[in-house]
């Protein structure tokens, strides 16, 4: 399923792309480029194929990691991007831990003390989490610990430091989605007669709510902390913009500033294929957490 | 006559467990009281005098009687500013999910009453576009079609309606195996009476919840857009647009980011604190 779902993408963001006005050969040349020269470089890009010859030699050569040439740099776009891609991943990966380590344990406590102070306060934190745009947040805490107490740098990606902040910013709002769902379904598996079972045979508390209730909540959680994943590129997006980082979204960001097509295109199809392995990880990482799953492909 | 009292019940039990939920009531308050603010922003300040005209005597003034939120570094009054933001932010809100309710709930609509083939091909291509995260949908849309509040309201609809289509779809495959469907279908209600007397209301809740959750995200992502330069363009008062430009002097001059983040988070958590009730209300059992 991943192989079409992925050729889909890829289909629909070159045709978004492609509805773009202007031809390759102005906008890599300037308005300065003369008219037969703009002219030879669109007869070289294959800028008079039709829509399917044009989409097919781009996925040919995408396939072979040959994303055609940026309009600015003429840099390979492919490059362009590798090189970005580690930073927005690190990014990423660190903002997806922050959210699941503090966002999980904060669930499952005001589920287990359902109506108590803890519950209450960490509803309130969620959906003030939720209601804050990353970026504002993220201007927040530059104002705070890079100006004021100037505890942390504003902008760059050398020291593990300068991950500090933007990790945070991207993290808030999956960390208020991740509280709220583990919370919801603990709440649910609470009430479960296998977990009455256990507490009858006499198991310890901690062992009901970490071996009972927490695996079998565990699914909707991850299958969140899956689906986030796509929000939390877009909060990479802005965090590196934010934070001057030179990942894969402020490269997009800037392509986008200047009409450098192909880069857009590279970067937008990248992430999205990037997204859906990821979704595929997390289908397959389903059946370790639930046998019961694994079961039922092999029937 | 009787079938017509039910479902005035139905709404007054929503509107009744609604009125309970006080955290929901301040949220409606709240967001009733941006939108009339919205509404006559041309009213409340002069749109040339305080919103446009740059004035650079009073360039970054701490917020004071005369300018409550303080000025920006053109010396354009920080709360004018926000006012006509609101009414750029809450009208993109509004139009993106009327737009993407209406195109999204034709293709689920269409997809699940007809079934079979069509649905198989609609479903698929909507899979496709849900695979892509909305953020990077909507900057393909605006590579191609560029910045501007039109343009932006179009790329967040790209990337709002195959949700909708989804839902609307799964909605009407649940209400068109429900029994009292068919019960009606056999006492011989035409099509129409079953449309508008129980489908309707049926599907119509958590529409409505999934709607006004889906402002607050539009808001939230047009601001986004806009902050890193691709929605809104300067010298349009978007609150989004309004903080990146102020982010070049919040050191000395924080105001200029306090004020429109605070516009923003109040609308949105208002937005979710009445989506929130409206479920709860709703669906009296989801609740604990």
């Amino acid at each position: 399923m991943l192989i079409p779902v992925i050729l889909g993408i890829s289909l629909i963001i070159f045709s978004i792309v492609s509805l773009s006005p202007g031809n390759p050969g102005r906008l890599s040349l300037g308005v300065n480029a003369s008219e037969e020269a703009v002219e030879q470089l669109n007869r070289k890009l294959g800028y008079y194929d039709p829509f399917i010859v044009k989409y097919k030699n781009y996925l040919v050569n995408a396939i072979q990691g040959d994303f055609g040439q940026s309009y600015r740099t003429g840099e390979s776009v492919f490059s362009m991007i590798a090189v970005r891609l580690p930073t927005t991943m690190k990014l990423a990966m660190f903002a997806i831990t922050i959210a699941a380590v503090f966002g999980i344990p904060i669930g499952i406590l005001s589920a287990v003390k359902q109506y108590s102070f803890i519950d209450a306060a960490s509803m309130v934190a969620a959906l003030l989490l939720a209601s804050i745009p990353g970026f504002w947040l993220g201007l927040i805490l530059i104002l705070t610990f890079s100006l004021k107490l100037g505890i942390f740098p504003v902008t760059g990606s050398d020291t593990p430091l300068h991950y500090v902040l933007p990790s945070i910013t991207i993290a808030a709002p999956s960390l208020a989605v991740i509280i709220r769902v583990t919370r919801s379904t603990m709440l649910e598996v609470i009430r479960q007669d296998y977990v009455r079972t256990a507490r009858s045979k006499g198991s310890g508390e901690l062992k009901i709510i970490l071996k009972h209730c927490l695996r079998n909540a565990m699914i909707p959680v991850v299958t969140i902390i899956g689906m986030d994943f796509g929000y939390l590129l877009g909060g990479t997006i802005i965090a590196e913009t934010l934070f001057g980082m030179p990942g894969v979204g402020e490269l997009m960001v800037k392509a986008i500033r200047m009409k450098d097509l192909p880069v857009i295109m590279a970067s937008v199809i990248l992430l999205a294929a990037i997204f859906c392995i990821l979704n595929l990880v997390i289908d397959i990482i389903y059946s370790f957490i639930d046998p019961r799953i694994k079961a039922s492909y092999k029937t | 006559m009787d079938n017509n009292k039910e479902s005035r019940t139905l709404w007054q039990g929503v509107w009744k467990r609604l009125r309970k939920n006080k955290l929901a009531v301040i949220g409606m308050v709240i967001f009733m009281v941006m939108l009339l603010v919205a509404v006559f922003a041309d009213v409340i300040v002069d749109y040339e005098q305080d919103v446009i005209r740059q004035d650079s005597k009073i360039r970054l003034q701490e917020p004071s009687s005369e300018h409550w939120f303080g000025t920006d570094n053109y010396g354009r009054d920080i709360f004018a500013r926000i006012i006509y933001g609101g009414r750029i932010s809450i009208f993109i809100g509004l139009t993106t999910i009327a737009v993407s309710l209406i195109g999204g709930g034709l293709v689920g609509a269409i997809a699940g009453y007809y079934g079979g083939r069509l649905d198989n091909l609609l479903m698929r291509i909507t899979d496709m576009f849900l695979a892509i995260p909305p953020i990077l949908l909507a900057i393909a849309v605006i590579a191609a079609v560029g910045s501007g509040i039109m343009n932006l309201i179009i790329a967040l609809c790209v990337s709002g309606m195959p949700g909708y289509a989804r839902l609307f779809r799964a909605t009407v495959l649940t209400l068109r195996s429900e029994e009292y469907i068919e019960a009606s279908k056999a006492v011989g209600a035409k099509d129409r009476w079953i449309i508008s007397r129980h489908i309707v209301p049926n599907a119509i809740g958590p529409i409505i919840v999934q709607a006004t959750l889906g402002i607050a995200n539009t808001i939230i992502a047009a601001a986004s857009l806009s902050f890193v330069g691709l929605g809104i363009q300067p010298p349009d008062p978007e609150w989004g647009a309004m903080l990146s430009e102020g982010k070049e002097f919040m050191r000395y001059s924080p105001h200029t980011v306090i004020f429109p983040g605070i516009a923003i988070i109040m609308t949105v958590l208002a937005l979710n604190l009445l989506g929130d009730g409206l479920r709860d209300a709703l669906d009296p059992r989801l609740k604990n």
